[in-house]
């Protein structure tokens, strides 16, 4: 986000609001139907925060912190459900989480900063939609669902990452994030943060349900959300001559990208395969 | 016209009520209401951690944290570290030693992260109180003062 | 480490900062700290237009808004002397007609909260009539290039040019100072020379981003006195600016000033207390204006530049002669700009021998934050482009970098130009310590891998004054007065040190002073690393005066001579028996509590009073794929004369380096369209302690020739200075890429990585097609 230099951003520039602290998801709902979208939901806080301070002026902010249900790992037979108000630094060092992916908890051990983890929540940083946020990328590489309950229909709606990307400008206001589901299969992952905060990559391997690997990439940096592609076919062999054309054919299907503070998308053509062959080279490794 | 909310915090180790309004940064209660000016705004963006606090052990970013985020928590400012008789504690000790600070902007901020790591550990295999500290800022000290602190409190730790 | 032997007691000693106890514990009180009660708090108004009439400003509606004390304009600065700068005075106190920049404060508020001056700040109405914008040297130098000014030359307090120079102020449109120099017969050296290079240099626009923003109180009980408190770095040079921009006299201007938190040059010269002021004096009420640190990056930074080097070499590859061709992007005010591209134009030749060179810098307007003056002043520029050519050279005739420097270096005792100063330390040794350190460890056969050397030498302590008071009480502590300010260099330790050693007392009884200029002595401003030799000089000699003033006192009490006595430890010593200072003050005496005080002020001439040398190696990792580049190796070496306290100095190298890694690294403020795009503290990436190398050295030197007290010289500006040519030369080492433009992102690395790879097959005698 572009920072106006007509008036400074500051936090003596944040409006003044009403505070509603809901205890349940149901009080939340109502509280997101009524005012639609003049209210914002404050998790962890940290995009309530810097939007107000640039001067956005929610009339209502809806803190979801205490609600009962939305935090927390649950592990199940089949997949994890992350409550999407879990703080990124109880999702890393959550024990459970450690044994059944633990890949997943070392890409998160890695957002932002300390600071930043220890306050922002998954659902925040998925719902803000930063360009250089990460955990959209990750979850769309790992194929995760989101879970939003309607909060005009009342009725939950599972929705895949591309799908929400798809669909998110027109319904951010009605839809109400309460976890992110991540299916528990063999899992390969692999990023690289070099280049934060302009862009990074991320990438993993998985079965599928028959059993087969599947492979993702997805990059932040784009305003318009991650960009994904899918691997047109997997290999595990790091000799195998046909590695550097997997990944360049992978990140082909990786549309342009465009970032206002660069670098410039020739850099980005040239280097985006280079890491791609690399995070396939590391995976194949791994699963070996 | 706000509504103010009322919070209840234990801070520095003594129990802290007020009245607030909504949107107050816990930063300005801290430094303009309760006049506790040790902990200190430079970015006003969460890029810089001058302004690290802990809650609940935590060291999180005061100028990103509303003061109605705090009710109900456990609250550590810079004011509460040092010994009861104002004597230095181990952390701040070793950066003393090794040269920090130079300007001392970024100071109150890096001692409350380091406390927060301390209160942490051992808990938690695989942190590294280096990689805490890339959170935070300073521009006066290319970090080596904070490099050769951490080593020496290693140091001390392992009993050499 | 060449080391003094230290028979001192405190000089030669590690000390912890006097201060740091109270900035551990949070107790540490800054400017941005400092209350009046009752006071207002001003927020800026900023023009969102890089270039653009002012037609109107209707701030009504906003006058009108509860709370708001008062608004100021352009409107306001009708007689005043209204504009302000280092040399040339052409920057308004507050946009005047016109604005030039994006970010310029157009209009400021004061009201009783900032909350409520912020949002009085939305309802005030500018009308713009805009203009295009002149965002680069390029832009505003093209033929019917939109000119900033309308022409006519502004005030200006330019000094007469040094020796071998001469200066023009404002003679085209959009060119504010035109510098050049020139010893020797430079077209008759150059067509002596077996081999001629000319290279281009680029530099982005690198922001000093303090962690204190820039902040400023201000008390103006009536028309004829102000009070002013502020984290400036020069708080005698704001009272003059002050009491001439208000028509004041100036002891009736009081500036105060305590710690700083970082000032890096951005916070010398006149700033935002000027607004400060204009709102206090309209409402009749203290004002408080504090920036946020992004308002702070916008207020000043240094400068972009292009530099042509033409240098020519011996057949036997000695130095001969250079010519340096800079156009600095000034931005659009003068500030210290003036006086960076004279310091810059007078130091080409670097740390080597020449038999001549010419140089020419000009500073260019361009509708940009306003640049001044920053570490180094200009050195760093100045360094970035020789010392990347030193190394191209030497690769074109054939000669290792380091022995090309090595047989070039200027001697000690001798001087680079006329009338320069003559080499006050041993340029070999440190070249020679930091060489051998690097070879010792590095197996730079490593693919990607490869070692790069650059070397500076910035002159210090010119044109300064500085004064110093020291008092010694009958109870044993001792007042240190001082008009240096404390930015972080620990200079108020530096300063205790030398106190304690002329005294011989220990440095926990002497207390520095904050600064008052109603009753600290003056100094000409904390910037060229004067405050140790300088301000040290002045401590040292008021001390020594104050000390001759206890045994004045002595001798009449103890009805001796002077001579049969001295002080030590507070007490005076005649023979065998001594006497607590204390103990001969009678308390009944007429001069009840007499305090013994001796004042020194010290004038350094033009020209440089000290060089401070700086030698580094670094090593560097680069990723040939990804043009992403490591620096896994730093070692920085620097003669301060003596150390007066050494991990101070090595503090100073580490934390200057830093910003040199920044510079050469990612450190740039870019504009598209007139906007800048990076200058805020989360779009500015600046270093973090994970950029900085583990191994990383820094080695002090003393080779004992500084004008300081106990043989000092200052340290705190040569840091950044070699860093970012220290890695283009690893780079080119590592993988054959040179690199002229900074900073040295991995873009611009990758493609100078592939521009390369056809040179670097043909002369390993490979051809493209055999890959």
């Amino acid at each position: 986000m572009m920072d106006d230099c007509t008036i400074s951003a500051s936090r003596k520039r944040v409006a003044d609001f009403r505070l509603h602290r809901p205890e349940t998801i149901d009080e939340t709902c109502d509280l997101l139907a009524r005012f639609a979208n003049g209210a914002m939901l404050h998790a962890g806080g940290i995009d309530v925060a810097n939007r107000m301070k640039r001067g956005c002026t929610p009339p209502h902010v809806i803190a979801v912190q205490q609600v009962a249900g939305l935090s927390g790992v649950r592990l199940g037979e089949t997949e994890i459900d992350i409550g999407a108000a879990t703080r990124h630094w109880d999702i890393e060092n959550d024990p459970g989480l450690h044994q059944a992916l633990p890949a997943l908890c070392d890409y998160v051990a890695g957002l932002g900063n300390i600071r930043i983890r220890m306050q922002g929540t998954i659902g925040g940083n998925v719902m803000a939609a930063e360009p250089g946020y990460e955990m959209l990328a990750l979850l769309a590489v790992v194929k995760a669902r989101l879970v939003f309950r309607d909060c005009r229909t009342r009725i939950e709606r599972e929705l895949t990452i591309d799908k929400w990307i798809e669909i998110r400008d027109a319904n951010a206001g009605s839809l109400l994030l309460i976890s992110i589901r991540i299916p528990r299969r063999p899992l390969a992952l692999a990023w690289n943060r070099q280049l934060r905060p302009a862009l990074s990559l991320v990438a993993a391997l998985q079965s599928d349900e028959a059993g087969r690997m599947r492979g993702r990439a997805a990059v932040t940096g784009s305003a318009s959300g991650p960009l994904i592609a899918d691997l047109p076919f997997a290999s595990h062999a790091a000799d195998n001559p046909g590695f550097g054309l997997t990944a360049q054919a992978w990140a082909d299907r990786l549309p342009a990208l465009d970032l206002p503070l660069g670098p410039d998308a020739g850099y980005c053509k040239d280097v985006i395969p280079v890491m791609c062959r690399r995070l396939l080279e590391a995976m194949s490794k791994s699963l070996q | 016209m706000m509504e103010t909310i009322h919070i209840s915090i234990r801070l520095n180790g003594r129990l802290q009520t007020a009245d607030i309004a909504p949107n107050l940064m816990l930063v300005d209660f801290l430094r303009e209401h309760l006049g506790l000016q040790g902990t200190k705004l430079a970015c006003d963006q969460g890029a810089c951690g001058a302004c690290t606090v802990l809650i609940d052990g935590r060291p999180m970013t005061s100028c990103l944290t509303f003061a109605f985020a705090a009710d109900g928590a456990d609250i550590l400012t810079i004011e509460g570290v040092s010994r009861d008789n104002g004597t230095l504690n181990q952390v701040q000790k070793a950066l003393h030693a090794c040269g920090v600070p130079q300007c001392g902007f970024c100071t109150p901020g890096m001692v409350m992260m380091m406390e927060g790591f301390a209160g942490q550990n051992p808990h938690l295999p695989g942190q590294s109180l280096e990689t805490w500290m890339n959170a935070n800022l300073c521009r006066c000290s290319g970090y080596q003062g904070f490099r050769r602190a951490l080593s020496h409190l290693a140091d001390e730790a392992n009993g050499s | 480490m060449t080391a003094l032997p230290n028979t001192l007691a405190h000089v030669g000693r590690s000390m912890a900062d006097v201060n740091g106890h109270d900035k551990l514990t949070g107790a540490a009180r800054y400017a941005s700290d400092f209350n009046l009660a009752g006071m207002l708090h001003a927020k800026i108004l900023r023009s969102p237009h890089p270039h653009a009439r002012i037609l109107s400003i209707d701030a009504s509606a906003a006058l009108a808004m509860p709370g708001v004390a008062g608004v100021v304009t352009g409107e306001d600065l009708a007689g005043l002397d209204h504009t302000y700068g280092m040399f040339i005075r052409d920057q308004p106190v507050i946009a005047y007609a016109k604005v030039r920049f994006a970010g310029e404060p157009v209009a400021a508020i004061a009201a009783e909260t900032e909350e409520l001056a912020y949002r009085a700040l939305s309802a005030i109405r500018v009308e713009y009539d805009v203009l295009p914008p002149v965002s680069c040297i390029a832009e505003a130098l093209a033929e019917n290039a939109p000119p900033l000014f309308d022409g006519g030359l502004h005030p200006s307090a330019l000094q007469p040019p040094p020796l071998c120079s001469t200066w023009v102020q404002e003679p085209a449109p959009n060119v504010l100072f035109d510098f050049s120099y020139s010893f020797g017969d430079i077209e008759d050296l150059f067509a002596s020379c077996a081999h001629v290079s000319e290279d281009r240099f680029t530099l982005g626009r690198q922001s000093h981003a303090a962690l204190e923003p820039h902040v400023a109180i201000a008390l103006a009980p009536d028309r004829d006195h102000v009070e002013v408190w502020s984290n400036n770095q020069d708080p005698f040079l704001l009272r003059e600016d002050i009491a001439r921009i208000f028509g004041l006299e100036a002891g009736n201007v009081r500036f105060h000033a305590g710690l700083v938190g970082g000032g890096f040059g951005s916070k010398s010269y006149c700033k935002i207390e000027p607004i400060a002021v204009l709102l206090a004096r309209k409402t009749g009420r203290p004002v408080r204006l504090a920036l946020t640190m992004a308002e702070s990056m916008m207020t000043v930074c240094d400068h972009a530049a292009e530099i042509l080097l033409r240098t020519g070499v011996s057949a036997t590859g000695e130095t001969v002669v250079r010519d340096a061709v800079v156009e600095l992007d000034g931005g659009a005010y003068a500030d210290a700009s003036p006086s960076v591209a004279m310091r810059m134009g007078t130091r080409f030749n670097g740390p080597y021998k020449w038999k001549g060179v010419r140089t020419r810098v000009r500073v260019i307007r361009t509708t940009t934050i306003p640049a001044g003056s920053f570490r180094g002043f200009g050195m760093g520029h100045v360094t970035w482009a020789c010392e990347s050519q030193m190394d191209m050279i030497a690769g074109r005739i054939r000669l290792r970098p380091d022995e090309f420097r090595a047989r070039n270096f200027l001697e000690p005792g001798t001087s680079g130009a006329p009338a320069e100063r003559v080499l006050d330390c041993d340029l070999t040794e440190g070249f020679n310590a930091v060489r051998s350190r690097m070879a010792k460890r590095t197996t730079s056969s490593d693919a990607g891998r490869g070692i790069g050397f650059a070397v500076a030498c910035k002159g210090g302590g010119s044109s300064h004054r500085a004064d110093a008071r020291v008092e010694i009480h009958p109870t044993g502590d001792v007042t240190l007065a001082a008009g240096v300010t404390e930015i972080g260099q620990n200079t108020r330790t530096i300063l205790t040190q030398i106190a304690a050693e002329v005294l011989g007392v220990d440095p926990v009884r002497i207390k520095v002073v904050n600064i008052d200029t109603h009753a600290t002595p003056f100094d000409s401003g904390t910037h060229a690393s004067n405050g140790a030799t300088v301000a040290g000089l002045a401590v040292r000699d008021a001390a020594t005066k104050a000390a001759a003033e206890v045994l004045l006192f002595a001798a009449r009490q103890l009805k001796c001579g002077v001579e049969e006595l001295s002080f030590r430890q507070m007490r005076i010593l005649h023979g065998a028996s001594s006497y607590l200072l204390g103990d001969l003050v009678d308390p009944q005496a007429q001069d009840d509590h007499p305090s013994f005080s001796g004042a020194a002020s010290i004038q350094t001439p033009g020209g440089s009073l000290f060089w401070m040398p700086i030698w580094t190696a670094a090593e560097v990792e680069v990723d040939e794929e990804t043009g992403i580049v490591r620096l896994t190796r730093l070692i920085n070496a620097a003669d301060v004369g003596r150390a007066i306290n050494p991990q101070r100095c090595v503090s100073q190298i580490e934390g200057a380096a830093a910003q040199g890694l920044g510079q050469a690294l990612f450190e740039d403020i870019t504009y598209r369209d007139g906007q800048p795009l990076t200058a805020t503290p989360l779009t500015y990436r600046m270093p973090r302690l994970a950029d900085i190398p583990a191994d990383f050295e820094t080695i002090i030197l003393e080779q004992g020739r500084g004008p300081g007290p106990f043989g000092a010289k200052g340290v705190g500006e040569s840091g950044n200075l070699t860093i970012p040519a220290a890695i283009a030369n690893a780079i080119a080492d590592a993988v054959g890429a040179r690199m002229t433009t900074l900073p040295m992102t991995p873009d611009k690395i990758l493609r100078a990585i592939r521009e390369a790879k056809p040179a670097i097959m043909a002369t390993a005698g490979v051809s493209p097609s055999d890959r």
